[in-house]
């Protein structure tokens, strides 16, 4: 079975009953069979064939299953596109799939104008929208051919049903491939473990581009279920929707729940067809868990699952015990296995990496061989979450060992926001953590190093906001003057990182805040001995509020003695310590405070006026260290410019001119018979003058390859060179052994620079006579 | 294509070549506190700024925060000094190299300003090579652009 003949079973079997709910319109399953073949039919006059990938960027609505489902007709993969990515990340993700068509809604053409001319590998485009553009082919005209011939899809469910991307970065991004067998795979254990009974509706709101929701419309279309279909989760509807269909059960993010259970519009609702609700994607905060159960009386069951494992592979028991805080139990026929470092399965309530095994693990990563293998070991897909199973075989979630951001169940990658905001002009360097938060799991903050003082927070948002999903964007932003955390080879430490958590760092300098202890303490030492000579009295300060106390200035006869309580006061003035502060720095003016009532006095209010003279102005620590720093210190940075020459010689000359005319040279020791390539004057084996001459290569393979992840800036021009870059040692055809010619590989092969791989030279169109006139090697398909 | 065919070697310098190219040499400067406060002053106010030592009396320029004689704390006690000064020694820089502040011939000379003890380098122009000589006259000429260097005074010139 394909999921084309699994959609041809279900329409015969379940006919005339209702498959979808949207809104007002109601499709049957023989509805919803013939609206799949009309499009699949469509899709192949259009051009359209076996294998093509296929994208579709439509919010929730029956057209975009109709659109998965004739896909998987036409035995196309389908691939969904995020909604919420912008421009950038849908360019990266098209570029990367090199997808042939997209099906695309009306609101997003925006997003696919702006991109159209740096997608050269999309040919076909259909638009769903009442008036679609010119260039692109209508889809309500696809459907209006109305050629409802069945179409069969006669694949084997080996072969690739649907390409998802893991997240919407570029670089980070994969597209993992599942197959027929994949997804009914999982669609199969998920209806196991839930025990689903029959004649049940559904609450669909999640967006139908993860695997989550795909999976919900497909289980439900085995069960032959009623799904109520909703554009996007709104709060406000959410319990009308329950009583006017009878929603049985949904499934949703932990972030749904808290925002359900903080709404109380539900008790005007008849609530009672509810049976459970499914929670994934992220943990489930046991406060929320209990909460909701109490509330509702109605069990959340938590899962657990990942895309590149189909979507689904752990849950709870609906009906058996269900553990606060844990995903539950491995799903019926797949295998769930905790790994240590070293491969070798931990015991019981001991943490472990998840590893799983069984037909729901994806057929790799699209175009990316060796992040497949490193991920597929022995056929067991690591997670990169750690986990511990307590005695009953309940997994635990502890910790990630990847740095991802799990934001109300939407995963970002921290690195995607750093990479970005080092693009910032005023960034030096930017680090993005996740941080608890109640609502949605995890909340991003993200700390910057500015490279120039002027930055604000409101400018790091504002980028992040123009450039990211606004999912992505952070929601803290602390610019620190310290450094990161770092390892000694300089990579920033998320994990310390993290523990600094929402506290803002201290302050280098003006952290001192001024205190009236502070005032108070150090009036002996700013005493004005002119204005107190002579002078015999005590003057009083009530200071109220925090951080406030009483204090006496006792002066007799010059002499100054500050002491705390109140002693025989000739004058008394009561403020806050706030306004006390102000007043004292000169933020709050005396006769403003007198009148207004914050500052009271009592006795010789002449006294105090006067006393303002008796003591030299008080300077806040924060002012003493700014004086500091405001003292220029000279500091040249020069760089000497020096020419040079360099004289190539015969042998050397007569190689880079080679160069010009696309040829690679090496001279051959008369003696030994070993090349040398560059060649030199004297074979380093024989020490005897070399005099014969061989071309080598141009083609050849990697013997050596080097990746170079930090390139120092050019000291004349200022300019670093973008890393990862790769160099390598090439074994030229022609060459042997230790024979090799070191030179740079594409930078964008990096991933497959592997030993023994063959390569060719991409040659500079002007060659100058120079090692540079090879650009670089690339790795032949 | 020609592969693995031997090819003669061409002995003939006509292979040969010259590449021209520029090597970089990056570096920093740091004047310090008293080299700071020195150079700015010669940069914001034209003064020229020498340290006092109370024990020693004597008078250093450029200033430094010690004493080379009795190795006391000279930080912050400043003096200003005259403009004008007297040659104790020159010599005459003919041959050229990268990066000199003049083209060749030019004079260096130590010039001892006036209320000072030790000699500082300079630029002497202005005079004919062969007229210079030790106990010449000269009076700063400060630059016209900051340079936040010592060369914030442009060169020493006769005085009138």
């Amino acid at each position: 079975m394909n999921l084309g003949t699994f959609l041809d079973g279900a329409v015969q079997k379940f006919g005339r009953q209702p498959y979808i709910q949207f809104y007002d319109e109601t499709i049957t399953y023989e509805e919803f069979g013939k609206r799949v073949n009309i499009l699949a039919n469509a899709m192949r006059r259009v051009g359209f064939r076996k294998g093509d990938f296929i994208h579709v960027l439509v919010q929730n609505s029956p057209n975009t299953l109709i659109a998965y489902f004739a896909i998987q007709k036409i035995g196309a993969v389908a691939g969904p596109i995020n909604g919420w990515w912008k421009a950038q990340e849908v360019k990266y993700l098209l570029n990367d799939s090199r997808g042939r068509g997209l099906i695309i809604e009306d609101q997003y053409v925006p997003i696919l104008k702006e991109i159209r001319t740096s997608c050269p590998d999309l040919e076909l485009v259909i638009e769903v929208g009442e008036s679609p553009s010119p260039e692109h082919i209508s889809f309500s005209a696809l459907m209006a051919e109305g050629d409802t011939r069945p179409v069969k899809n006669e694949g084997s469910p080996e072969e690739v049903a649907c390409i998802v991307y893991t997240s919407g970065t570029t670089g980070n991004s994969k597209g993992v491939l599942l197959s027929h067998k994949n997804v009914l795979t999982d669609v199969e254990a998920v209806v196991k473990a839930l025990r689903l009974e029959k004649q049940q509706t559904v609450l669909v709101f999640l967006p139908l581009f993860h695997v989550n929701a795909m999976l919900t419309s497909i289980f439900s279309m085995a069960m032959g279920y009623r799904m109520v279909l909703r554009k996007t989760f709104s709060a406000s509807e959410f319990w009308q929707v329950v009583d006017q269909y009878k929603v049985n059960f949904w499934s949703a993010v932990p972030a749904v729940y808290q925002i359900l259970l903080s709404d109380p519009g539900r008790q005007k609702y008849d609530l009672r067809s509810l049976r459970f609700g499914v929670c994934g994607a992220a943990p489930l905060s046991p406060e929320t868990f209990n909460k909701f159960q109490e509330t509702f009386n109605i069990p959340i069951v938590e899962g657990y699952g990942l895309t590149e494992a189909t979507g689904v592979n752990a849950i709870n028991p609906r009906d058996g015990v269900r553990k606060v805080g844990s995903v539950g139990l491995p799903l019926p026929g797949q295998v769930i296995k905790l790994l240590d470092e070293a491969g070798r399965e931990v015991p019981r309530n001991q943490p472990g990496e998840i590893c799983i095994g069984g037909d729901v693990v994806m057929k790799g990563y699209f175009n990316r061989p060796q992040e497949t293998a490193e991920v597929i070991v022995d056929g067991l897909l690591h997670t990169g979450d750690v986990a511990v199973m307590d005695d009953d075989g309940y997994i635990f979630i502890v910790d990630r060992i990847k740095e991802m951001i799990i934001r109300g169940g939407e995963n970002i990658y921290p690195k995607e926001i750093d990479n970005l905001l080092a693009t910032h002009p005023k960034i030096q360097e930017a680090a993005a953590v996740g941080v608890p938060d109640k609502t949605m799991g995890e909340e991003v903050k993200v700390f910057v190093i500015a490279s120039d003082k002027s930055l604000t927070e409101e400018e790091v948002i504002d980028y992040c906001k123009k450039n990211l999903a606004s999912f992505k964007v952070p929601k803290y932003v602390e610019i620190v003057e310290e450094d990161f955390p770092r390892n000694p080879l300089g990579k920033v430490l998320k994990k310390d990182l993290k523990k600094w958590g929402l506290t803002p760092r201290p302050k280098k300098t003006g952290a001192d805040e001024v205190t009236v202890a502070d005032i108070f303490g150090t009036m002996e030492s700013r005493v004005n001995p002119e204005a107190v000579k002579g002078v015999t009295a005590n003057l009083a300060y009530v200071i109220t509020g925090s951080g406030g106390g009483n204090w006496t200035v006792s002066v007799k006869d010059g002499a100054v003695k500050v002491l705390e309580g109140i002693h025989d006061p000739n004058v008394t003035a009561t403020a806050s310590a706030e306004d006390w502060i102000g007043l004292i720095l000169g933020k709050l003016d005396g006769m403003t405070a007198l009148s207004s009532g914050r500052l009271k006095v009592e006795g010789d209010l002449n006294l105090l006026g006067r006393s303002n003279k008796f003591f030299k102005k008080y300077t806040p620590p924060a002012a003493i260290g700014e004086e500091r720093e405001r003292e220029e210190l000279i500091r040249l940075d020069k760089v000497l410019s020096i020419p040079q020459r360099f004289a190539t010689g015969p042998v050397m000359g007569k190689f880079l001119n080679g160069l010009k005319e696309k040829k690679i040279l090496a001279n051959k020791c008369s003696t030994c018979g070993r090349l040398q390539v560059p060649p030199r004057e004297i074979c380093a084996e024989c020490r005897v003058r070399v005099t014969q001459w061989v071309e080598v290569g141009p083609e050849g393979a990697v013997a050596t390859p080097d990746v170079t992840y930090y390139a120092s800036p050019d000291p004349l021009t200022g300019e670093t060179r973008e890393t990862p870059y790769v160099a390598c040692h090439f074994l030229l055809d022609g060459c042997k052994g230790h024979e090799t010619f070191w030179h740079e590989l594409n930078p964008s092969d990096i991933d497959r620079a592997k030993r023994g791989a063959r390569v060719r030279p991409v040659w500079n169109e002007k060659r100058v006579g120079a090692v540079t006139d090879i650009k670089y090697f690339e790795i032949i398909e | 294509m020609r592969r693995n065919g031997e090819i003669t070697m061409d002995t003939a310098t006509k292979d040969s070549f010259i590449i021209e190219g520029k090597l970089a040499l990056p570096y920093q400067y740091f004047a310090g506190r008293t080299g700071s406060r020195f150079i700015i002053a010669l940069r914001d106010e034209k003064k020229i700024l020498g340290v006092r030592c109370g024990k020693c009396s004597k008078v250093f320029v450029p200033p430094r925060s010690t004493c080379e004689r009795c190795f006391s704390n000279l930080t912050g006690s400043w003096v200003e000094l005259k403009h004008t000064g007297t040659v104790t020694g020159f010599t005459i820089i003919r041959y050229e190299e990268p990066h000199q502040p003049l083209k060749p011939p030019y004079v260096q000379a130590l010039i001892l300003l006036d209320g000072a003890d030790t000699p500082f380098v300079h630029i002497v122009n202005g005079v004919p090579l062969g007229r210079m000589k030790v106990g010449l006259r000269v009076e700063a000429v400060f630059a016209e652009k900051a340079t936040r260097t010592i060369m914030d005074i442009d060169h020493f010139r006769p005085a009138e």
